[in-house]
């Protein structure tokens, strides 16, 4: 198909939605791809993610991950599902976690932690001693 | 018994509305079906249902919306019915359990995401109306091929509305991003 040079298309004929959109599309895909590359970087887990994957360190389907945080936590953490799909969802595409094969006498996918989020997590619970004891060490010395 | 009630909210006041559907439920009237200004609504206990609305990446059809809606009923709430790409849900509640309060978000960096992608709709509606005005207004002084004066006038108001919409919801947007610049 010929591509007609821009004199050719009168500005009416296409319309700004069409411009727009395709626009969007551009820029959105362009800085999705930064986003995702910038996501390598180590930072803190949120505590909703350190203690999904702490929970699918043997399967678990949703609502038995939602179960084991607010027991975990003494129901002080109670993760909601739309927040839990899209962590979920985040995490098998970092290789963190993985889906199980669907059984047959039950409906619910379960996950599983991969041996890339074990290792994410032994960081973090690293990380975290290392805020412990920063933070101990201060209040165990006489304080002037 | 069911009770049809017809009203209209805008989009951007989607907080406004879950309000009222609460309060409904909260009165034994819980949403049963939903259409274009439209509410069906059950007779059901006081406060046994509560409902939530969330706008979806795709339409309800569509294969990641459909993976979505099944993993919230697995985890026992109700996809009520939707309207486009905004999604109504209620859950049961277990009123002498520890069940009474249904969140779809529970971090403000889910919810900041869920306004955020609002904003990213009304915002392109508002440009697209707006850019749209402006190339038929240039158009019809060019060769009188445009939309004619009311509809560009039209165009212009559904912009501007948008726009409203957007800034009404990036005032929420950016109080939750302020938040989140303090917690991880």
């Amino acid at each position: 198909m010929a591509i007609p040079s821009l004199d050719q298309i009168h500005l009416t004929h296409i319309t700004a939605y069409d411009i727009i959109i395709s626009c969007f599309d551009i820029t959105y895909h362009v800085v999705g791809k930064e986003i995702k590359s910038m996501g390598e970087q180590k930072g803190a887990l949120t505590e909703g993610i350190y203690y999904i994957l702490l929970s699918l360190v043997k399967p678990l389907h949703g609502y038995g991950i939602m179960q084991n945080v607010e027991a975990l936590t003494g129901g002080r953490l109670k993760l909601a599902a739309g927040t839990l799909y899209g962590a979920i969802v985040n995490m098998i595409e970092k290789g963190w976690i993985k889906a199980l094969p669907v059984k047959k006498n039950s409906r619910k996918k379960e996950y599983i932690i991969t041996e890339a989020g074990k290792s994410v997590l032994k960081d973090e619970i690293r990380r975290l001693e290392e805020l412990l004891q920063n933070g101990n060490k201060i209040f165990e010395e006489p304080m002037q | 018994m069911k009770k049809t009630i017809y009203k209209w909210f805008w989009a951007w006041n989607y907080d406004k509305e879950e309000e009222w559907l609460n309060e409904m439920a909260a009165m034994g009237l819980s949403l049963a079906s939903v259409g274009f200004c439209t509410y069906i609504f059950e007779e059901t206990l006081p406060g046994e249902y509560k409902v939530r609305i969330q706008l979806l990446d795709h339409f309800p059809s569509h294969p990641e919306s459909m993976n979505y809606i099944k993993f919230l009923e697995e985890t026992g709430i109700e996809h009520v019915g939707s309207i486009t790409r905004w999604n109504y849900f209620r859950k049961k509640m277990n009123l002498d359990d520890s069940q009474k309060e249904f969140d779809l978000f529970s971090d403000s960096k889910s919810r900041q995401k869920h306004l955020g992608k609002m904003m990213l709709i009304f915002g392109i509606l508002a440009l697209a109306n707006l850019l749209n005005a402006f190339t038929q207004v240039v158009g019809y002084q060019d060769s009188g091929r445009g939309y004619t004066f009311p509809i560009i006038i039209f165009l212009i108001s559904i912009g501007l509305l948008l726009s409203y919409g957007f800034f009404k919801i990036y005032i929420k947007w950016n109080k939750l991003k302020k938040e989140n610049r303090l917690f991880e």
